[in-house]
């Protein structure tokens, strides 16, 4: 008799705890499935980023790129329009409004020549096919003059330095100081008001270039998208899976026992109980 | 307003640490004059032939669009300074090889967020001494680094060809 009033009693104790848990586990579990499901599902996006090619998806959103403070390039210059687009943005390329190259510092100049581009920078040269893959890149240790100020091309490629004029051979191999004599064509962009439109595209996709959605994703994940108490309240929402994991599973191991204890018994004396 | 200026500065954060990974380790021309222990001597052109298109396609395991290669040589001694993407960003590498055989090896720019951890010694020391396989195919192991394996990848094919093009210029 002792024996069994004590088990009632203990009986009743776990029900009391049971019964102060559910509603705790109920509502942690509202308040935080909106942000178990961002956590959830930006999660397994993370995972397949590559195979779901997230990684190299660009944002293209202006308010995100607002958002995350990425402003337009400082220098947007385009040099022609057709038939192909060539443009620079700071120290980008652009070809056909496909980022080409990325160089070391901003672009000075750019010539169509034949089947090639050639692009420079202060310090460095590119040649690029037409579909702005990168062929060969020159810079002081394969004798390229320093200090590029400009490229232009009178029956050879120029450049101007500030070291003097140069004068290239024409496989594009050695290149000399030699005084200019004749006025030479040097490349200069087309005029800003005349590509406004070009300059806008060139402007946002120089801004996307910097931001991935895989980058945004991250962000979410980590809650570092919603400030910089997101990655604190991110963390209150684990500890609130934590909680509703442990109390979800002392929950389910006070059922567990009683059903049990029912198949011993036999289902009449669980017919009994329940009535 | 304190969002947008939290997240500006995180981002900066990001850029400044992305900045950071982008390093320069040493100049290519530098590279070249510490290997001869001599001023840059002039380079030379290396016109890729179909041969030569279809050993490095072959090591690449993909296309291969440059016309020429530049390269300096000081008797059985070049050096090349190639690039390959690791992963997103080109990768320069600059290879010394003396006597058909890898002096140096050695990371000049790494442009990845990641994997710059072939830049260390203890790492591109594993291709001193390497020579060419008739297979392709270097003669030493290297032993790759987890969470680089692109970039272990792509240093290791730079040095298979430039090994095949010493190969080819010094015995032509």
């Amino acid at each position: 008799m002792i024996h069994k009033h004590h088990h009632h009693r203990k009986q009743s104790l776990r029900t009391q705890i049971t019964k102060q848990l559910r509603p705790w586990h109920r509502s942690l579990g509202i308040i935080s499935a909106l942000f178990i499901l961002l956590i959830a599902l930006s999660g397994m996006l993370i995972n397949h980023s590559n195979h779901l090619s997230i990684d190299s998806a660009h944002v293209e959103q202006k308010w995100l790129l607002d958002y995350y403070g990425i402003t337009p390039p400082a220098q947007i210059d385009i040099y022609q329009t057709s038939p192909l687009k060539l443009a620079s943005s700071d120290n980008l390329i652009w070809v056909d409004n496909r980022l080409a190259v990325e160089a070391d510092s901003s672009i000075k100049g750019i010539l169509s020549l034949g089947r090639m581009l050639i692009a420079v920078d202060s310090n460095n040269l590119y040649m690029l096919s037409k579909e702005g893959e990168l062929l060969e890149k020159q810079d002081a240790s394969t004798g390229l003059p320093r200090g590029i100020e400009r490229i232009g091309f009178d029956e050879q490629v120029w450049l101007n330095t500030a070291s003097g004029s140069y004068m290239a051979d024409a496989d594009l191999i050695e290149w000399n100081n030699v005084q200019t004599f004749a006025p030479i064509d040097w490349s200069e962009p087309l005029t800003a008001n005349s590509v406004v439109n070009e300059r806008a595209s060139i402007a946002l996709q120089a801004r996307s270039s910097h931001l991935t959605w895989e980058r945004v994703l991250l962000d979410i994940h980590s809650g570092r998208f919603f400030g910089s108490l997101g990655p604190w309240f991110m963390d209150l929402v684990a500890l609130a899976l934590i909680i509703m994991s442990l109390s979800g599973i002392y929950i389910w191991q006070q059922q567990k026992p009683k059903k049990r204890k029912r198949k011993v018994r036999g289902p009449r004396f669980e017919d009994q109980e329940e009535h | 307003m304190k969002l947008s200026s939290v997240l500006l500065i995180l981002l900066t954060l990001t850029l400044s640490f992305s900045a950071h990974s982008k390093g320069v380790y040493q100049q290519p021309e530098d590279f070249i004059s510490q290997a001869f222990n001599a001023p840059t001597p002039k380079s030379k052109v290396f016109w890729i032939d179909d041969e030569a298109q279809q050993v490095i396609e072959k090591i690449l395991a993909h296309k291969f669009k440059k016309m020429r290669l530049r390269y300096w040589q000081q008797e059985a001694e070049t050096v090349w300074i190639l690039e390959e993407i690791g992963k997103e960003s080109l990768i320069t590498v600059g290879i010394h090889i003396k006597d058909q055989q890898i002096a140096q090896t050695k990371v000049l720019i790494y442009r990845e967020s990641r994997g710059d951890e072939v830049r260390h010694d203890f790492f591109t020391d594993q291709f001193r001494s390497a020579k060419l396989r008739d297979d392709l195919q270097l003669d030493q192991h290297i032993d790759g680094i987890t969470g680089a394996t692109l970039s272990v990848r792509a240093l290791t094919k730079l040095s298979r060809i430039a090994l095949w093009l010493d190969n080819h210029v010094t015995k032509g």
